[in-house]
């Protein structure tokens, strides 16, 4: 949860409210950032912020290539070679949409293009559906991308500047998707603290790819055969990405709080309640809001529950969030997506929970995975609660089912 | 093998280059901007038009190279034979790659970024890349008034890099191992050749240019 502490005059100067969706409060950012090539195609929930776009573009109050692809895997292709000839690039898509880029998503990364994307999350259709679900971003977790989800639309345009000064940080040079939960967060409005061009400016230096610019004035040649005498190395250099991404992180994350004055605290996680919990549950996006809403329940009744936030999915904080979570007598983690064959038959994030545990954690505390909120589907108060009860249940010795699937019919 | 050339139309603010026109084979200018440093098989007509293409465009171009005989045969690390920017990209989005490269020089000299100067995007596909996988993509840039781009696609009839397949542009009966003559089958590619170079032109109202092949030639390999 982000607290404003600029004082309440020099806020008038620097910035305005405005009561926007997620996906708007994305394309206010690309405004800001001075984006110079968007490509777009139709696919819902994501496409909004191309709606929002395209009126910025055609009110002169944004400046770019406003490209509409005949499909999502030339999308992200135009982008990524965009990127490569010095354009700060934008990008989106949802579900199957984003499946049908996964070609363009794969080499993106070892080519090292700084692009930022927006993933409107929606359930991997058929079976049809236009809801929120994580699986269509969590695709690409292996492969290089950076992840990260928001659960307000302050939180997205945030998100979207810092994304842009992480990618384009010439030590890490690789693309970055934002997931805002399907309608959740694109599509409902909040009070959003819209920062002035000129602080933009300050935070965001130009796009600067240098020696590995494609241009006339470069002879160069990028992405040559290399097989087994070389592959190996080059997946090592996007690793070697990886062993710095928490630290540019929590330095952009530094500059952003002194240029704006809005303090995120710990990039990787939101703690809500958990100073002296007895139980946790752990989840990504708008899924907050009905978690918070039963902590808070659930306090009143003297039942010691907290909340932790994943905002970062890569790099995963893992020995940041074992040492956050060893404490705790038992982790609930809530997966609003599916992992079908995985160990225990949990969900991703749950998997991922439980690696960093075995690595860096000093106890260990039952972690019970639960499935929850799948295609769209509401994560009621009620579904909370009795998460909750099942992981108080856990805490008290009692053993409970690794993977439940909470909220199904029958 | 027969060979064709597509191009964008003009934009309307932006000129293509002026290049002297070649006065005769034997004022060809000595400079290569395709030279050693590839691998394809001796006598290759596609590196040949490579060569060719590069020399014509001159070195303020950029080239964009879709998967295939002319990626794979050409660029293996540590060399490569290309004098003038290339980049590879996948084998479907040679016309998705010319696109995203001439948006961002046309936004960067808009936006004083970058040297305002004409600057040669060509995105180069096979038959393969081109008229199958990669038709949509080069339909919807032929599309597009703003830019100025050329896509080149070196027609042998087949996928040839990974031992000669049948694509959209084979002819019929052709003897290829997707299309192996059996026992039972004789022939087993019945399609006709696609007819790619006027389904450019016809289909796009923006395209200036098309060079289908004339006269067709056939390779023998």
């Amino acid at each position: 949860m982000a607290t404003i502490a600029v004082p309440a005059e020099e806020k008038k100067k620097t910035s305005e409210e405005a009561l926007i969706t997620g996906a708007e409060a994305i394309a206010i950012a690309c405004k800001l950032a001075d984006v110079d090539v968007v490509t777009a195609y139709p696919i819902r929930p994501y496409d909004a912020v191309m709606q929002y776009m395209s009126q910025l573009v055609a009110d002169g109050e944004m400046d770019c290539e406003f490209i509409v692809a005949e499909g999502e895997h030339s999308q992200f292709e135009i982008v990524k070679h965009a990127s490569a000839c010095g354009a700060r690039v934008f990008c989106g898509s949802s579900g199957v949409g984003w499946m049908h880029a996964m070609e363009a998503l794969t080499v993106t990364p070892p080519l090292r293009i700084p692009m930022v994307a927006m993933v409107g999350n929606r359930a991997l259709d058929d079976p049809g559906a236009f809801g929120v679900e994580h699986n269509d971003a969590l695709a690409v977790r292996d492969l290089g991308w950076m992840l990260t989800w928001v659960d307000s639309a302050q939180e997205a345009l945030d998100t979207a500047l810092i994304a842009y000064r992480v990618a384009e940080d010439r030590r890490m040079f690789v693309p970055l998707a934002i997931s805002c939960d399907g309608s959740f967060l694109t599509h409902s409005q909040a009070l959003v603290q819209v920062p002035a061009a000129e602080q933009v400016q300050k935070f965001l230096p130009r796009y600067n790819r240098g020696d590995l610019l494609l241009h006339p004035d470069n002879v160069i040649s990028v992405a040559p055969q290399v097989n087994e005498d070389w592959v190996m190395e080059i997946r090592r250099q996007n690793y070697a990405v990886t062993e710095i991404a928490c630290d540019v992180i929590r330095e952009v994350y530094a500059d952003f709080e002194r240029t704006f004055g809005r303090k995120y605290g710990n990039p990787f996680f939101e703690e809500y309640m958990t100073e002296d919990a007895d139980v946790v549950l752990l989840g990504m996006g708008t899924m907050s809001t009905p978690v918070k809403v039963a902590v808070r329940k659930l306090r009143g009744e003297g039942k010691k529950v907290g909340f932790v936030r994943l905002r970062w999915f890569r790099p995963f904080a893992g020995p940041q969030i074992a040492k956050c979570l060893e404490r705790f007598k038992a982790i609930g983690v809530i997966d609003r997506d599916f992992s079908f064959g995985s160990p225990d038959l949990s969900g991703v994030v749950a998997t991922e929970v439980r690696s960093a545990m075995y690595s860096s954690a000093a106890t260990r505390p039952p972690v019970l995975g639960f499935i929850c909120g799948l295609g769209g589907r509401d994560v009621t108060v009620p579904d909370v609660e009795k998460m909750a009860e099942i992981a108080f249940e856990a805490a008290k010795g009692k053993a409970q089912p690794l993977t439940q699937w909470i909220g199904l019919r029958g | 093998m027969s060979t064709f050339f597509e191009m964008g139309k003009l934009a309307d603010e932006k000129p293509t280059q002026d290049l002297e026109a070649f006065q005769g084979v034997k004022k060809v200018p000595h400079e290569e901007y395709y030279t050693s440093g590839h691998r394809t098989c001796q006598g290759c007509q596609s590196a040949q038009i490579m060569k060719l293409m590069a020399k014509a465009a001159g070195p303020r171009t950029v080239v964009l190279g879709s998967t295939g005989c002319m990626y794979v045969g050409n660029t293996s690390y540590y060399s490569t034979p290309w004098g003038v920017p290339w980049m590879h990209t996948q084998l479907g989005s040679a016309g998705s790659s010319a696109l995203g490269a001439a948006a961002a020089f046309r936004v960067l000299m808009r936006k004083g970024v970058m040297k305002d100067e004409p600057i040669n995007v060509i995105a180069f596909c096979g038959d393969g890349g081109g008229a199958d996988m990669g038709v949509s993509a080069i339909s919807a840039t032929m599309s597009h008034p703003d830019y100025n781009l050329l896509i080149l696609l070196y027609d042998n009839e087949s996928y040839a890099n990974t031992d000669i397949q049948i694509s959209g542009t084979s002819p019929y009966g052709a003897n290829t191992s997707f299309s192996t003559p059996g026992k039972m089958k004789r022939i087993m590619n019945r399609r006709w050749k696609k007819n790619i170079a006027p389904l450019m032109l016809v289909g796009h109202p923006t395209v200036k240019y098309v060079q289908p092949p004339a006269p067709p030639t056939r390779c023998r390999r």
